[in-house]
C-alpha cells in the first residue's frame, strides 16, 4: 500500500511498476528479477486504473476477456475465465453492456473483474475508490479487501487516502517527495512514526508538533518537537490535576469544538504561541465547552512522540 | 449503422476494383503493326467524325495503328508541353496553329516541309498554309480553318447585313426589353480583332515589333465603344456561353462566334451565317483565322509512319468526314466538292469558307502570345469604365513591347559560377539548420531519444517516406525553379533576379497583388467565421426542429466541387442575364467593371463555398462549452449579447482558432475562385498572388515564366509560413482560456 | 449532437417569437445555399447544350436526355466508357483514400503519442506542405511520376492523391487522438497487447468518427480532382470522370447540358457520403478543439 500526499511520486513508483514508466536510475525486481527493461505485458502484473480505463468501444465481455485475447488463450477457456470472474463480482447479468451503460460501482467492478481473470503475479490499484460517493467507497473496499483474502495475489495499492490504507493494507509506505519515509504494518506506522512527517500524515485529526520543552524533562535529550494525537490528547480545566502518567503541554485558547457524536475534539492554540501557530487538538470530555475558554493539554506520558531536530523519532 | 454500411461498402468497392483495375486499353498483343499515338482536343460531332476515320483507318492500313486519345481543352497545351520533352507524349497531334513558335523553338514539334510539299500545298485552300509557317519551315500541315463569322436569327434578321451601317441598323431595330441586337465577346482581343484589322489596324510593325496604339487601333476600340456604350445594341459583359444563351433564347439578333457553337446552338433557333460586313469605305472586316494542323511530335521514335499518319489524317477521305459528319471547315479543296448542299449544315460551312478568304492568321510567334492578355485589359477599362482607348492601349503597348524586347534579347546568360555559389550556399544553409538543429537538442540526448522512440518512427515513416517523394522533392524542385528562368523547355540559372524583379515592382505588380490578396484573405476569412458561428449559434438551439435537415442542407456548397459551383456563380453575376441583378433589380449593373465590386463578386462566391467549414466548426466548439456557465451567468444577470462575448465567445475561440489558421492558408491560395468568377477583372485588379502566379506560369513569357511564377509562389510560401508561425503563437495563447 | 442551449442569444421568454425569427432566417439561408445547385440540376435537366439565364431554377422543359447522353456514353469500340471512367474514378478515389488514411493514423498516432525528436519539425513540415502553390509543383511532379513509371497509371495517380491529402488528414486525426485517453492505452499495455494491437484494436475504433471523415475528405479531393487526372492519364479507359467532365468545356464553347448533367452525377455519390457521414462531421473535425 503506497500512500502519500499528491504530487509524492505514489502514482509514478505504481507506474514504474507497472513498466508504463521507465526506471530512471536504480533496480527494479519482481521476485527477485531486474524488470526494467521488460515491457508492462510481460510482467504478468494486472492493474486497475483510477478512471477504470474501460474501452468504451467493447462490451463488458470483451473488455474483461481482452487481456485474454492477446495471450492467445482458447476460445473455451476465455469464456470460463472470463465468466468466472464476472461471477464473482456479481458481473454475469452485465456482460453484453457497453460500459457507458454501466453505474460508477458497476464499471469499478468490470475493472477488477479485467484484473482477476488475468490470474497476475499481482494487482497493482491506482486510487481506484476516488470516483466513488462515500456510500459505494465503503463497499467496493470491502470487496476488494475480500478480493484479496481469496485470491491470496500481492496487492500494490494507491491512495492518497489514509483510512483506505489503514484499512486493507498488509503493509503500508508512505511516500514524500519520491523518498518512502516508512514502511511496515499500519498500526505500526500509527503508532510510532519514523518521523513528523509519517506523524502527521497519517491519523484524523492530525498529530500536533509543538516545541520539545513544552513537554519539560519528560523529553529525552535532543528532542525538538514532541508530538501527540488528538485522540490521546486531553483538554481540561486548568484547574484539574494533571494525572499522575501524563505531561501537561501547556493551556489552549479553544477556538474550535467539533462535535462528532461519539467524541468531541476542542482545538486551540498554546497559550503564548504566535498566530501562526498550528492548533492543537485534543478530546474533551465535557460537552459544553465552547470557544473562547482556555483548557489545558495533557497528555499521557507514553503517548507522547519525540523528534529530533531533523524531524527523526527517537525512542 | 449507417457509416459501417458505408464504410464497408467502400472497402469492398477498393478491394474489387483495385487489383484488376485495367489502367490502360488491353494491348492487342496480337497486333504486329507499331502504334502511332494520335492527340486532339476535340469533342462531340468533331471528336466523333475524327475517331471514326482512325477506326476504319486501323481497319485497312497494314504499316501501323492508330491509338487516338482525346484531352480536354482546359489540359491539352499543358499537356503536350509536359509529355513529348520526356517522350511520353503523342507521335502526332492536332491543334490550332498559334503555339507553333513556343513549340518550334523547344522543339516539341518537327518541320514537316517534306509533307507539306507544293502538290499538297496545291491541293489546300489558299491562305491556310502561311499560318504554319515559322523561321522559314513549316511545321505543321493544315486540317481545317476556324473563325468567326456573322450568325443571325433569320426570323429578326432575314437578310445579312453587308455594311456596318446596315449592321448597325438591324442591332438597333432589335435592342431593347432585355433583346441585343448584336452580341460578341467584346472585350476579348480575339473577338474585336475583326473591327482592328477592318479598320487598318495593325498589332506588329513589319520588323515585329508590336504596335498596339497605332491610330486605327485606337479608332477601332473607339467603334467597339460606339457599339456597346452610344448605341448600345451590345450588351455590357459576355463570355461565350452567354453568346449562344442568348442567341438561342432569341434574345440576341446576331452573334459573332465561330463554328465551334454550332453544337450550343442547336436546332433551337432559324439561324444563318454569312460573313462579316464591310466598313465604310468598303473594306472587309478581317478576323483571326486559326488554322488546326497536324503536328509531329519532336520526339517521335517512328517518323516515316507519323508522315503517313498527316498524310491521311489530311486527305481527301478524313477531309470528307472532318467537313461532312463533323461540320468542320477543312483545308483540303477537293473535300469541298463532296458537301451536300441540300444538308443543313452546308450553308453554314459555306459561309465560313467565304469568311477565309478576308481572314488572317493569327500570328504564331512568341510574342503574340504576351498580345491576348494585355489587350483584353486594355478593351476591358474602353468598354467597361468608358476611359479613352488611347490610354490604355497605350499601357497594353508598354507591355507588350518590354515582354519582346526581352525575347529579343534573349535568355540571360547563366553564370555557372553564380550556380555553384547557389548550390553551395544552399547546401551550407541546409546542413546548418541540420548542425544548429542536433546541437541546440544535443546530439547524446538525440541519439538516446531517438533510439527509445523507434516505434514512433516505424508509425510515421511510411507516410513521410511517401510525402517525401510525392509532395517534397516536387516542392523542393519548386522552389528551386524560382532561381532559373524558363526558356522553351530549357532553364538558365539568374540567381536572385527574379525575386529581385518582382519585389522591385517593375514589370509585375506584386504588392498591390499582395495587399488584395490580404484583403481577399482577411474579409473572407471573418465572413466566413461570422456567418458560420451565427448559423451554429442558430442551429443549436435546444428546441429547434427540422435541425438535422437544416445542417444537411447547409453543408451542400462542400461537397460540391468547386470549379462547378464557380462557374454557376459567375453566369449568376452576369449584369443582364444573372439571376442576381434581376432579383436586385439591377438590369445593366456590371459587377465586373469596377475592382469592389468585382471583389464582392468573389467575396461572396467564396462566403457561399467557405462558410459551411467554420459553422460545423462552431457547431463542435459550442458543444464543448458547458451548460452550467450561461446558467451561472444568467443568475449574475448578464444579457444575451454579454453571454455570448464573456462566454461563448472566449470558449469557443480554442476550436476556432486552428481552423482559423487553416482556413486563411486555403484562402490565400484559394485559385479557383478568383480564376472562374472575376477572372482578375477589371483590369488584374482583383488577382491575387496565386493567379497571378498562374499567369506568369501559363499565360506569360517564352513558354511559361515558370522560373518567375516559381519565385512568385515562394515569396506566397515565405509570407504563409511567416503568418502561421504569428498566429500558432496567438492560437496558443487563445487555447490557455479554456477550461 | 445533443440538445443543447442556444449559446445564450435567446431566453426563453420570447421563445415563440425567436423560434419564428430563427427558421426564417434558416430558411433563407438554405435558398441561398440551394439556389446555384438549382440551377445545375435546371441545365442538367434542360434539353439544350446552352447556358441556361434568367430567374427561375425551374426548367421549363424537362427531358433526361443530357443524362443519357453523358452515362449512356460507349465509345467507337462500342465499349460502355461512362463505366470504365466511373469504375476509374470509384477504384482511384476509394484506394487513395484508403492508403492515404491508413498512412495519416499511423503518422497521426506517432504524432499524438510518442514524444520523438524530429516530432515538431515533421508536423511543421506537414503544415508547410499547405502553402506552396500545387501548380508550381506540376512539372517537377510529372517529370518524377515518369521516372518512377508510375505516369498512366491508376496506382501512380492513386499514390500522388493519398500523399497530398496525408497532411490534412494527419493534423485532423492527431486532433482526434489527442482527445483519447492515454489510461486506455496503458491499460492495454498492461493486458500485454502490442502497440500495432493497441493501435488496431484501441485507438482505431475509438477513433472512428475521424477515420470516416478523414476517409470522406481523402475520397472527396480524389474525386473531385481533374488538373492531375487529365495530365497524367493518357487514354479514355484510364480517365476519371472529372476529366470527362472538364471535356464537355472546349476552347471557345461549352457542351452545358452535358456538364451539368456530368456535374450532377459526379457530385450525387459525394453528397450521398456527407449525408451518411455528417453525423460524425462535427465531432471528427472538432474533438481535437473541444477535449484537447
Amino acid at each position: 500500500m503506497l500512500v502519500g500526499p499528491s504530487g509524492c511520486g505514489k502514482s509514478t513508483t505504481l507506474r514504474m511498476i507497472a513498466g508504463l514508466e521507465s526506471v530512471s536510475g536504480g533496480e527494479l525486481l519482481i521476485d527477485g528479477v531486474r524488470v526494467n527493461d521488460t515491457p508492462p505485458g510481460d510482467r504478468d502484473l494486472a492493474m486497475v486504473f483510477q478512471s477504470y480505463a474501460l474501452y468504451p468501444h467493447m462490451s463488458v465481455r470483451d473488455n474483461i476477456a481482452f487481456g485474454l485475447r492477446v495471450r492467445k488463450l482458447s476460445a473455451s477457456d476465455i469464456e470460463a475465465r472470463v465468466a468466472e470472474a464476472a461471477a464473482s463480482l456479481g458481473l454475469s447479468s452485465l456482460l453484453e453492456r457497453k460500459p457507458r451503460q454501466l453505474s460508477g460501482g458497476q464499471r469499478q467492478r468490470v475493472a477488477m473483474a479485467r484484473a482477476i481473470v488475468r490470474r497476475p503475479k499481482a494487482f497493482l490499484f491506482d486510487e481506484p475508490l476516488s470516483n466513488l460517493d462515500a456510500k459505494l467507497r465503503l463497499e467496493v473496499r470491502a470487496e476488494i479487501a475480500s478480493l484479496r483474502r481469496k485470491t491470496g495475489t500481492t496487492t500494490v495499492y494507491v491512495t492518497h487516502d489514509q483510512v483506505e490504507a489503514m484499512t486493507l493494507a498488509d503493509r503500508i509506505v508512505v511516500l514524500d517527495a519520491g523518498v518512502a519515509q516508512q514502511v511496515g504494518p499500519p498500526l505500526e506506522l500509527y503508532r510510532r512514526p519514523a518521523n513528523t512527517f509519517v506523524a502527521t500524515f497519517l491519523g484524523t485529526p492530525t498529530m500536533a508538533l509543538l516545541e520539545a520543552r513544552a513537554a519539560g524533562d519528560a523529553a529525552p535529550a535532543g528532542a525538538a518537537r514532541v508530538g501527540a494525537r488528538p485522540h490521546d490528547a486531553r483538554a481540561r480545566a486548568p484547574s484539574t490535576p494533571v494525572a499522575p502518567d501524563a505531561v501537561r503541554l501547556g493551556d489552549l485558547d479553544i477556538e474550535i469544538v467539533e462535535r462528532l457524536g461519539q467524541e468531541s475534539f476542542a482545538f486551540g492554540r498554546l497559550v503564548g504561541a504566535p498566530a501562526t501557530a498550528e492548533r492543537v487538538g485534543a478530546l474533551v470530555e465535557d460537552d459544553d465547552v465552547k470557544p473562547g475558554v482556555r483548557l489545558a493539554l495533557d497528555v499521557p506520558r507514553a503517548k507522547l512522540h519525540f523528534f529530533d531536530a531533523q524531524g527523526r523519532r527517537l525512542g | 449503422m449507417a457509416e459501417r454500411l458505408v464504410a464497408a461498402v467502400l472497402v469492398a468497392v477498393a478491394l474489387l476494383v483495385a487489383p484488376g483495375a485495367p489502367a490502360q486499353e488491353p494491348p492487342a498483343d496480337d497486333d504486329p503493326r507499331p502504334e502511332l499515338v494520335l492527340w486532339h482536343a476535340y469533342r462531340a460531332r468533331e471528336q466523333e467524325a475524327l475517331e471514326r476515320f482512325v477506326v476504319e483507318l486501323n481497319q485497312r492500313e497494314t504499316r501501323f495503328r492508330v491509338t487516338v486519345l482525346a484531352v480536354p481543352y482546359d489540359a491539352y497545351l499543358d499537356k503536350i508541353t509536359a509529355a513529348i520533352p520526356r517522350g511520353r507524349g503523342p507521335d502526332v497531334f492536332v491543334a490550332a496553329h498559334d503555339t507553333i513558335g513556343d513549340w518550334a523553338e523547344a522543339k516539341t514539334i518537327d518541320t514537316v516541309d517534306d509533307v507539306l510539299d507544293p502538290p499538297m500545298i496545291a491541293q489546300l485552300q489558299p491562305g491556310l498554309v502561311p499560318a504554319v509557317l515559322y523561321r522559314g519551315h513549316a511545321w505543321g500541315v493544315p486540317l481545317a480553318f476556324k473563325s468567326v463569322a456573322l450568325w443571325r436569327n433569320t426570323s429578326l434578321v432575314p437578310e445579312a447585313p453587308t455594311t456596318l451601317a446596315e449592321l448597325e441598323a438591324a442591332a438597333k431595330k432589335n435592342t431593347g426589353d432585355g433583346r441585343y441586337g448584336l452580341v460578341y465577346e467584346n472585350r476579348l482581343f480575339y473577338f474585336h480583332a475583326p473591327f482592328l484589322f477592318g479598320m487598318g489596324g495593325r498589332i506588329f510593325d513589319d520588323a515585329g515589333r508590336p504596335t498596339l496604339d497605332r491610330p486605327e487601333n485606337v479608332a477601332s476600340v473607339r467603334y467597339a465603344q460606339r457599339l456597346a456604350r452610344e448605341i448600345a445594341v451590345v450588351p455590357q459583359e459576355t463570355n461565350g456561353a452567354l453568346v449562344t444563351s442568348l442567341f438561342v433564347d432569341g434574345k440576341a439578333a446576331m452573334i459573332l462566334t465561330g463554328p465551334w457553337a454550332l453544337g450550343e446552338i442547336g436546332e433551337g433557333v432559324p439561324v444563318a451565317v454569312s460573313p462579316l460586313p464591310r466598313t465604310a469605305d468598303g473594306k472587309p472586316l478581317v478576323p483571326f483565322l486559326s488554322v488546326e494542323a497536324a503536328f509531329i511530335s519532336g520526339k517521335t521514335q517512328r517518323r516515316e509512319l507519323a508522315v503517313e499518319l498527316v498524310r491521311a489524317l489530311a486527305g481527301a477521305e478524313c477531309s470528307r468526314r472532318r467537313l461532312v459528319d463533323g461540320a468542320q471547315p477543312v483545308a483540303l479543296r477537293a473535300a469541298w466538292a463532296t458537301l451536300d448542299d441540300a444538308s443543313k449544315d452546308a450553308p453554314m460551312l459555306r459561309a465560313f469558307l467565304a469568311q477565309q478568304r478576308d481572314a488572317i492568321p493569327t500570328p504564331n510567334s512568341p510574342a503574340m502570345k504576351s498580345v491576348w492578355s494585355p489587350f483584353d485589359l486594355a478593351l476591358g477599362a474602353a468598354l467597361g469604365q468608358g476611359v479613352d482607348p488611347q490610354v490604355p492601349l497605350q499601357e497594353a503597348q508598354a507591355k507588350v513591347a518590354a515582354v519582346v524586347q526581352a525575347i529579343e534579347t534573349g535568355p540571360q546568360t547563366g553564370s555557372s559560377e553564380g550556380f555553384a555559389i547557389f548550390v553551395v550556399v544552399t547546401a551550407l544553409l541546409l546542413g546548418g539548420a541540420v548542425v544548429f538543429g542536433v546541437a541546440r537538442y544535443g546530439p547524446a540526448r538525440l541519439v538516446r531519444d531517438a533510439a527509445a522512440q523507434k516505434a514512433a518512427y516505424l508509425y510515421v515513416a511510411p507516410a513521410m517516406l511517401g510525402m517525401a517523394l510525392l509532395v517534397f522533392v516536387p516542392f523542393a524542385v519548386g522552389i528551386g525553379m524560382g532561381f532559373f528562368e524558363h526558356t522553351w523547355g530549357s532553364y538558365t540559372f539568374v540567381g536572385l533576379e527574379n525575386f529581385r524583379r518582382i519585389l522591385a515592382g517593375g514589370d509585375s505588380r506584386f504588392f498591390a497583388t499582395l495587399g488584395m490578396t490580404v484583403l481577399w484573405t482577411a474579409s473572407n476569412v471573418v465572413l466566413h467565421v461570422v456567418l458560420g458561428v451565427a448559423l451554429a449559434l442558430l442551429l443549436s438551439q435546444a428546441r429547434l426542429r427540422f435541425r438535422a435537415l437544416y445542417r444537411v442542407l447547409f453543408i451542400v456548397p462542400w461537397a460540391v466541387p468547386n470549379y462547378i459551383t464557380a462557374l454557376i456563380w459567375k453566369g449568376m453575376f452576369h449584369p443582364e442575364l444573372g439571376a442576381i441583378n434581376q432579383a436586385l433589380h439591377l438590369p445593366g449593373f456590371s459587377w465586373m467593371n469596377e475592382t469592389w465590386s468585382a471583389f464582392l463578386a468573389n467575396l461572396i462566391t467564396n462566403t457561399w463555398l467557405g462558410f459551411p467549414f467554420m459553422m460545423v466548426i462552431a457547431l463542435g466548439g459550442l458543444t464543448s462549452i458547458p451548460k452550467d456557465l450561461y446558467e451561472a451567468a444568467a443568475l449574475d444577470g448578464a444579457s444575451a449579447w454579454r453571454r455570448f462575448t464573456s462566454i461563448t465567445l472566449p470558449l469557443l475561440m480554442p476550436t476556432l482558432a486552428p481552423a482559423i489558421v487553416l482556413g486563411t492558408v486555403w484562402t490565400f491560395n484559394m485559385f479557383n475562385v478568383i480564376y472562374l468568377v472575376s477572372g482578375g477583372a477589371p483590369q488584374g485588379s482583383t488577382d491575387i498572388l496565386i493567379t497571378e502566379a498562374f499567369r506568369w506560369a501559363f499565360e506569360r513569357g517564352q513558354g511559361g515564366a515558370f522560373g518567375y511564377a516559381a519565385a512568385y509562389s515562394t515569396l506566397v510560401f515565405l509570407m504563409l509560413v511567416g503568418y502561421t508561425t504569428a498566429a500558432n503563437r496567438v492560437a496558443a495563447k487563445v487555447a490557455e482560456v479554456r477550461p | 449532437m445533443s440538445a443543447r442551449d442556444d449559446g445564450g442569444m435567446a431566453g426563453a421568454r420570447s421563445s415563440l417569437l425567436v423560434g419564428l425569427a430563427s427558421h426564417a432566417l434558416l430558411v433563407a439561408v438554405g435558398v441561398v445555399v440551394l439556389y446555384p445547385v438549382l440551377w445545375v440540376l435546371r441545365m442538367a435537366l434542360t434539353p439544350s447544350q446552352s447556358f441556361a439565364s434568367g430567374l427561375s431554377p425551374i426548367p421549363t422543359t424537362v427531358s433526361l436526355q443530357n443524362f443519357v447522353d453523358v452515362v449512356g456514353h460507349h465509345d467507337l469500340g462500342g465499349r460502355w466508357i461512362f463505366g470504365v471512367q466511373l469504375y476509374n474514378s470509384l477504384a482511384v478515389s476509394a484506394v487513395s483514400a484508403l492508403i492515404g488514411v491508413a498512412l495519416a493514423t499511423t503518422a497521426a498516432y506517432a504524432f499524438s503519442r510518442f514524444a520523438f525528436p524530429g516530432k515538431r519539425l515533421g508536423m511543421g513540415a506537414l503544415l508547410l506542405t499547405q502553402m506552396f502553390p500545387g501548380t508550381m509543383m506540376m512539372i517537377p511532379l510529372y517529370i518524377l511520376l515518369d521516372e518512377l513509371h508510375l505516369l498512366d497509371t491508376q496506382l501512380g495517380l492513386s499514390l500522388v492523391y493519398a500523399t497530398t491529402s496525408i497532411p490534412f488528414s494527419t493534423w485532423l486525426l492527431k486532433g482526434y487522438f489527442d482527445t483519447i485517453p492515454i489510461d486506455l492505452e496503458e491499460a492495454a499495455r498492461m493486458d500485454g497487447a502490442s502497440t500495432a494491437r493497441i493501435f488496431w484494436s484501441i485507438i482505431l475504433p475509438l477513433a472512428r468518427p475521424a477515420v470516416a471523415i478523414t476517409f470522406l475528405f481523402s475520397f472527396m479531393q480524389a474525386w473531385n480532382e481533374f488538373i492531375l487526372a487529365a495530365k497524367l492519364m493518357n487514354s479514355e479507359a484510364s480517365y476519371t470522370l472529372p476529366v470527362v467532365l472538364r471535356g464537355f468545356v472546349g476552347d471557345k464553347s461549352t457542351a452545358w447540358g452535358h456538364f451539368a448533367a456530368g456535374a450532377t452525377v459526379v457530385s450525387a455519390p459525394v453528397m450521398v457520403l456527407f449525408f451518411f457521414l455528417q453525423r460524425h462531421l462535427v465531432e471528427g473535425l472538432t474533438a481535437g478543439g473541444v477535449k484537447g
